[in-house]
């Protein structure tokens, strides 16, 4: 430890304590858990999910203390459950906190299941940073996304990260709560741009399950994850972030990692629907969030509002949501007219 | 809207503080030499942080002279003083002899980045004069009344008229009473928008209705060729500002300037669209650079002071609606000359002479018109929204402590890049605020409604075709325009209500009475109509160019959606 100084980490998941121990090695560290009972059990046992916690870290009592005690702020909660914990916390912040989030979702104001995509709003559909601004008095946010699988953090083993703000203070702040011999900080200007790279290589990564499920090897996968990259850029530039963001480590960097690793939750999604499981039931048996399915119907519905063409994503939704058979979606794929490699990077 | 109503025959109001010494304003010039020795510290400082080694320095230096000599053979203007060319040329020879003297000479870099900090804080520094302060007051108001008084007459009928009806043709809206008391607790920075030479007058007019103490602006150095306006403008706590000269010194020296006087309470007003409004539309992109300036000030105040204490800025935008705008023709032909073509306007020095601005004058005096004022809402730096006595309240509505904004850690520290960002939240408030309280004139609503028409009309040409039609060419049959009027009041009606935007009140009458109130304001000044009725009854225009130009005022509305 050789920073004077506490900061605060809320949601104690698997990548919410893997990011607390990360802290730990250079300060001390809060760690928030919603949950009574889990917060009392890892309080009494120093461990989450087998995995001890480092020595740094402390279970909060309330996201009050957090607040007080804390001016950097690491939430690391599901996107589905970020607005709640967003609004419960809000009482608490002011504009001298620092906010970074590692959630990789979207925030939809509408049901997902029942929306129209000529109806809605792009507005309604909004990046965990877009939410923190809403409900918070914070002002200087950011987020951290890159390939970061938790469980190899919780080894110890070496990885990197991106920090992306519009304020340097933030990327700095970061950088200096996070950084250590095993663990690399980039920083990064166009916040929205990695958000979005977070969020849409979750898809990919189902896709890539299925592929390797499907028993096809290494040129398959390197053409589907290139290929899956050049989707996200165009989707992304559509919401308006700039094509940079896509080509470093919290895109394709990160791309490669969701896309390779039978660890990940995407990946083993699409896996198991290639081996000839029910969506249903994978969904039951994973407990956690795939966040992949629930990218999958928001970018469906971007994509149709916007009236784009996502070929990948809209083969996804139909294999997933309609029961299209993947051989045949594999064949459409194969077939899809494509003209020149790399044409991204002049868009 | 809280606060007291004024009527018309209440202006002018009464101070707020009473006695000028102890104005803000007067205080700065009565301090003078301490204010400018302020000011030239901070920028030595800054250039000698910026370029440490004496190199980096003279390298820089070079760079400024190089500029400034290019500006002077390209860009000469009748406001540069006779010794400018000597000026540098001393400067260049004494750069180019310490080149080959040794580190023993007098002369270093830095003496010479003292003498030309001098000579732009000598040009650029203001005078205020209470005695022409008072003087000034009394008699705007007669200059105003004339140009927009509304009875057409002979301009000596005019003059003799009493000079409290301009109030009448002058319409405030915005809550004066919350201004005038803030005015008495912080700091305050008016931001209007800009879309005449006659703003800063006007503008520094109106806050002195308004029983505010005088304000400190800057003027385009062009405009104090004009000796009518110089007259003015230098008794009324003008500073001087070129646009030509961007180099790193004069910005630096200029921008202090400001901040200097901010900190030390001089109520301020910025046109933070930089220049004035080429295309008629409303500033969309602010220059951030002078806006800044209130951020920093407000950071070193609560650098310097405790909480309690700390001295508060408040940043008010004010939308200036004319019916025409005195130079509407040359700022549409330079739109539409550097459209598309170069990043940057030509500075070029129209109504240079006071002759010049005189008969602009008497063309007004027989013309009938008025514009409107509105004040938007009073914010802090941040663009927070502050109550009555000051406080600053968050978009959740929560009362807030603006420190909060500059602490990191629990600590104040100095982060130039940060506080970049907040003046951009700070300058999209703005323009928010630009839109939400602009007042729509009736002969900004008949030229949108007439020009947006005439593109329906000529579907296929493109605006410069479309502004090359010729004038036989052009009709719209009068019936098509009144119900296209119709359909836009009845959504202007619905923005208002969702606080979208703000309306004069002869938009309620109806539409004929609105066209014809519309066409006749804005025919009165120009030479060549924008709007002109044809003999079949029909609508037709002899200046697309000014037509554009005017209905541009409703421009990012998505009202062309309802036409």
């Amino acid at each position: 430890m050789y920073l004077d100084r506490i900061v605060g980490v809320v949601g104690a998941g698997s990548f919410g304590s893997a990011i607390a121990n990360l802290l730990g090695e250079n300060q001390r560290v809060l760690l928030y858990e919603r949950n009574p009972e889990s917060a009392q059990r890892i309080k009494s046992e120093r461990k989450i999910k087998g995995t001890p916690l480092h020595k740094n870290v402390a279970i909060a009592d309330s996201l009050q203390q957090v607040a007080e005690n804390c001016f950097l702020l690491f939430p690391v909660v599901p996107s589905a459950f970020f607005k709640d914990m967003i609004i419960d916390f809000s009482p608490y912040l002011r504009a001298d906190h620092i906010m970074i989030h590692a959630t990789k979702g979207l925030h939809c104001e509408f049901d997902i299941e029942k929306a129209n995509a000529k109806s809605i709003r792009l507005k309604d559909i909004q990046s965990m940073s877009d939410l923190i601004l809403q409900e918070t008095g914070i002002v200087r946010v950011g987020c951290m996304a890159g390939p970061n699988l938790a469980g190899e953090i919780m080894e110890g083993q070496p990885a990197a990260t991106v920090i992306a703000s519009r304020f340097n203070e933030v990327i700095y702040e970061g950088t200096l709560a996070l950084k250590s011999n095993r663990f690399q900080v980039y920083g990064n200007r166009d916040i929205l741009g990695i958000e979005l790279s977070g969020v849409l290589k979750n898809y990919v990564a189902i896709a890539s399950g299925a592929l390797h499920g499907l028993g096809y090897g290494e040129n398959a996968r390197a053409l589907l994850i290139t290929r899956g990259m050049a989707e996200m850029i165009y989707i992304g530039k559509a919401l308006g972030a700039d094509k940079k963001a896509f080509l470093g480590i919290a895109g394709i960097g990160d791309l490669i990692a969701t896309c390779t690793s039978p660890k990940s939750r995407n990946f083993s999604v699409g896996y198991r629907i290639a081996k000839g499981e029910k969506l249903e039931d994978i969904l039951r048996d994973l407990g956690e969030v795939a966040e992949g399915v629930r990218t999958l119907k928001i970018g469906k519905l971007i994509v149709d509002h916007l009236g784009a063409s996502a070929p990948l994503l809209q083969i996804l939704n139909k294999i997933l949501f309609e029961g299209l058979e993947l051989e045949r979606a594999l064949h459409f794929l194969m077939r899809y007219p494509v003209t020149i490699d790399a044409e991204y990077l002049d868009l | 809207m809280s606060g007291r109503l004024y009527k018309p025959q209440d202006y002018p109001l009464p101070y707020v503080v009473s006695d000028i010494k102890q104005w803000p304003i007067y205080r700065l010039t009565h301090d003078r030499e301490a204010f400018l020795a302020d000011v030239k510290a901070i920028v030595l400082q800054r250039v000698k942080a910026k370029f440490p080694s004496s190199r980096a320095l003279h390298e820089e230096l070079a760079r400024v002279l190089y500029q400034e000599r290019i500006r002077l053979t390209e860009k000469p203007w009748k406001a540069d003083p006779p010794d400018e060319r000597m000026f540098w040329n001393s400067i260049k020879s004494k750069l180019v002899r310490l080149d080959q003297l040794n580190s023993e000479s007098i002369i270093t870099e830095e003496t010479i980045l003292n003498e030309i900090i001098d000579r732009y804080l000598n040009e650029i520094v203001g005078n205020f004069d209470s005695r022409a302060f008072g003087f000034a007051r009394v008699f705007l108001p007669q200059f105003w009344g004339r140009i927009f008084s509304a009875a057409p007459g002979p301009w000596l009928k005019a003059f003799s008229r009493n000079a409290k009806t301009i109030h009448e043709k002058i319409p405030i809206t915005g809550d004066v009473e919350k201004i005038r008391h803030l005015a008495t607790k912080g700091t305050l920075v008016v931001v209007p928008t800009h879309f005449s030479n006659m703003d800063s007058i006007m503008v520094g007019w109106i806050l002195s209705e308004l029983g505010l103490p005088a304000f400190t602006y800057g003027a385009g150095l062009n405009l104090f060729s004009i000796g009518l306006l110089s007259f003015f403008m230098n008794r009324l706590g003008a500073y001087k500002l070129d646009r030509r000269k961007k180099n790193s010194v004069y910005l630096e020296t200029l921008k202090n300037y400001s901040s200097v006087a901010i900190r030390r309470g001089a109520h301020s007003i910025f046109f933070p669209g930089g220049t004035r409004s080429r295309s008629g539309s409303l500033e969309k992109k602010l220059k951030l650079g002078l806006l800044g300036t209130a951020v920093e000030a407000q950071k070193n105040h609560y650098r310097d002071f405790p909480d309690e204490t700390a001295p508060k800025i408040f940043v008010v935008p004010v939308i200036i609606n004319y019916h025409f705008v005195l130079e509407a023709q040359a700022l549409i032909s330079d739109y539409l000359k550097e459209t598309g073509k170069e990043r940057f306007y030509r500075e070029n020095d129209e109504y240079s002479t006071s002759f010049k601005l005189i008969r602009f004058i008497f063309k007004f005096l027989n013309a009938s018109s008025s514009l409107s004022v509105s004040f938007g809402e009073v914010m802090d730096v941040v663009g927070n929204k502050v109550d009555d006595e000051g406080n600053s309240y968050n978009h959740l509505g929560n009362k807030i402590n603006v420190r909060n904004y500059f602490m990191t850690n629990g600590e104040m520290k100095d982060d130039q890049q940060r506080e970049e960002e907040y003046t951009k939240i700070l300058g999209e408030r703005i323009v928010d605020n630009y839109y939400r309280y602009n007042v729509v004139l009736t002969s900004h609503l008949v030229c949108f409604a007439t020009f947006e028409l005439l593109k329906k009309q000529f579907k296929d040409a493109d605006l410069f075709s479309l502004l090359r039609t010729p004038e036989e060419d052009i009709s719209l049959p009068y019936e098509q325009l009144a119900n296209c009027i119709n359909q836009l009041k009845d959504r202007l009606k619905e923005m208002y209500d969702r606080g979208k935007i703000l309306i004069s009140p002869e938009l309620r009458w109806n539409v004929d009475k609105i066209i014809e109130h519309g066409m006749k304001n804005i025919n009165l000044y120009h030479a060549v109509s924008p709007i002109t009725k044809r003999t079949d009854g029909n609508i037709s225009s002899e200046d697309l160019k000014l037509l554009y130009y005017y209905h541009n005022r409703l421009d990012g509305y998505g009202l062309e959606k309802f036409v």
